[in-house]
């Protein structure tokens, strides 16, 4: 999916007259298939910026248009079509406690089914192939049958980011899929994602914390500041002295995540690093 | 932490305001109290201990000949029966009904506020809920023993229609109280209103939902005696009957067989729960 935004500003829709916005004036393209990571430091604007991709959240002004039309001129039913083909993964993942993670998984699907179809999978739930693949994309293959309120934070949120490969959507955009992970779980699933958004072809546009992990893994990163974009690189030519920047006054989100989570040895240096986040 | 000029006052700042509620809410309990004629001395007067005594003496010994038994459980089936039907039928009106109104499963209202017309429908639907049940299931039954006979049809009716009132009502509230996440999600991710309600809100609430059914399911039971009053059918018919012959014993087996029932119905709800949680 073609995406385009041009000088948009992003509040919500209940936020006070007086309060600044989210985002503002905000500019940015991207074309199918690529890779996007956004960072900058808490309340920078990410979670708003991928909402409003998300067509969650309207432009308060500005234009936004995806295949180079504007989806907020669409009737209310063609624009929640439109809305299944974009794939938007909270942070938090969006499981209800008492439901089987066979369910969660199958709930990405419902844009691709009728209502009688997804009735049917709440019956007896049917191509099992592709969510037991799904599950072992990030290790948990093992869960299928499991509930929600059994597994542990990080395992919620890998089903979570399991639910992204089951939806027929042609843009993903994934709020801080690795905020609850440990560091071997949190490499896997990146590359998870990264490999199965190239090789379906998806536009995919992650917000993260871990400025390394957006450096070396996606090929173009933003930086979010106030509302407003910082920088708009290639990896190779976001500097330390960008990142002093973009972080200032918020040098321990950066301290933090400068942690060498990605570039661990295998299993026996992992001991020695004590990590508490 | 606490610096020593910074010692906080020792006095609760919450006390006056509390004790002003209280006299506040005693000055509006006199009026009703008098208006009532709450005066539960009398109970204790002579001539009124003996009309008491002799009544509830009444009840000693209770009716155990055999054709009466076999009466009393023919007419608590029957009972069990109306209740069962009635309710069958409020759920059939009420799903409907708090499906259409419930507004996290509003597709209009994701971006911001609900467009006028959903919005209109919503408030329709709560007004003619809260005509349902604001009319007393005897009134109903009053109206229906006229239109379809003496005899449990007209019980049956009468709970179907308040009930499927208190049932819209309660459910709507179950479910905007709940953990809306899983399903904005959903919705916002190109789901169906009836898909995101069958795969994040109904999971999500699927206990709350339960024991209240089955809680309104036990007054039912309890509600069908009264409509036997007016002739509507069931084991209160012959309460009534026996109690116009002035015979207690009667009544007392009738009066264990309803705690029993209640009791069944309490035990139902807790292992349903059970079953569910």
């Amino acid at each position: 999916m073609d995406i385009s935004l041009h000088s948009v500003e992003g509040r919500h829709w209940a936020a006070l007259p007086g309060a600044p916005s989210a985002i503002s004036g905000l500019s940015l393209s991207a074309v199918r298939g690529e890779q996007i990571a956004v960072i900058g430091p808490s309340g920078a604007g990410k979670t708003t910026l991928l909402q409003m991709l998300a067509l969650a959240l309207k432009p308060a002004s500005g234009h936004l248009t995806l295949d180079g039309e504007n989806p907020w001129m669409l009737a209310t039913s063609r624009l929640q079509k439109l809305r299944g083909q974009i794939l938007y993964a909270p942070q938090t993942p969006p499981l209800p406690p008492r439901q089987r993670v066979v369910t969660s998984l199958l709930a990405g699907r419902l844009p691709a089914l009728s209502l009688m179809q997804s009735l049917l999978q709440l019956i007896y739930p049917s191509n099992l192939d592709q969510a037991v693949t799904a599950l072992s994309a990030f290790d948990l293959s093992e869960k299928l049958w499991e509930r929600v309120d059994r597994l542990s934070g990080g395992e919620r949120q890998r089903v979570g980011l399991a639910r992204a490969l089951m939806s027929p959507a042609e843009c993903w955009l994934i709020d801080e899929p690795l905020s609850a992970l440990d560091p071997t779980r949190a490499k896997l699933a990146m590359d998870t994602l990264v490999s199965e958004a190239r090789r379906r072809n998806v536009t995919l546009i992650v917000t993260l914390h871990q400025v390394d992990v957006a450096t070396s893994r996606f090929p173009r990163v933003i930086g979010l500041r106030d509302g407003k974009c910082a920088f708009d690189l290639p990896a190779a030519h976001v500097t330390r002295t960008l990142l002093g920047e973009l972080y200032a006054q918020h040098e321990h989100e950066l301290a933090d995540v400068a942690a060498p989570q990605f570039d661990l040895p295998a299993e026996p240096a992992q001991a020695k690093i004590v990590h508490c986040r | 932490m606490a610096t020593a000029t910074a010692h906080p006052s020792m006095r609760d700042p919450a006390w006056t305001g509390r004790v002003f509620w209280a006299a506040v809410f005693l000055v509006l309990l006199a009026p009703a109290l008098v208006a009532t004629e709450f005066k539960p001395w009398i109970f204790f007067q002579a001539d009124n201990l003996k009309v008491t005594a002799r009544f509830v003496g009444d009840f000693f010994p209770p009716a155990f000949g055999t054709e009466f038994l076999l009466m009393v459980v023919k007419e608590a089936w029957r009972t069990i029966a109306i209740a069962s039907a009635g309710m069958a039928l409020a759920l059939v009106l009420a799903i409907p009904l708090t499906l259409a109104s419930t507004s996290i499963l509003s597709i209009s209202s994701l971006p911001g506020r609900m467009h006028a017309i959903p919005f209109a429908v919503r408030q329709l639907i709560r007004w003619l809920l809260i005509l349902l049940r604001s009319i007393p299931e005897l009134v109903w039954a009053l109206v229906f023993v006229r239109v379809v006979g003496l005899g449990p049809a007209a019980g049956v009716l009468a709970i179907g229609l308040t009930y499927a009132g208190m049932l819209g009502k309660v459910y709507g509230e179950i479910l905007e109280s709940g953990e809306a996440h899983a399903t904005t999600t959903l919705l916002r991710n190109g789901s169906g209103r009836l898909q995101a309600f069958l795969f994040g809100l109904l999971p999500q609430n699927a206990t709350e939902l339960t024991s209240y059914t089955v809680y309104r399911w036990e007054c039912a039971i309890r509600s069908s005696a009264v409509l036997g009053f007016v002739g509507a059918g069931g084991l209160g018919q012959q309460m009534d009957n026996s109690m116009k012959m002035f015979n207690g014993g009667e009544v007392a087996t009738m009066l264990v067989v309803f705690m029993l029932m209640v009791g069944l119905a309490d035990l139902l709800s807790a292992w349903l729960r059970r079953v569910i949680q």
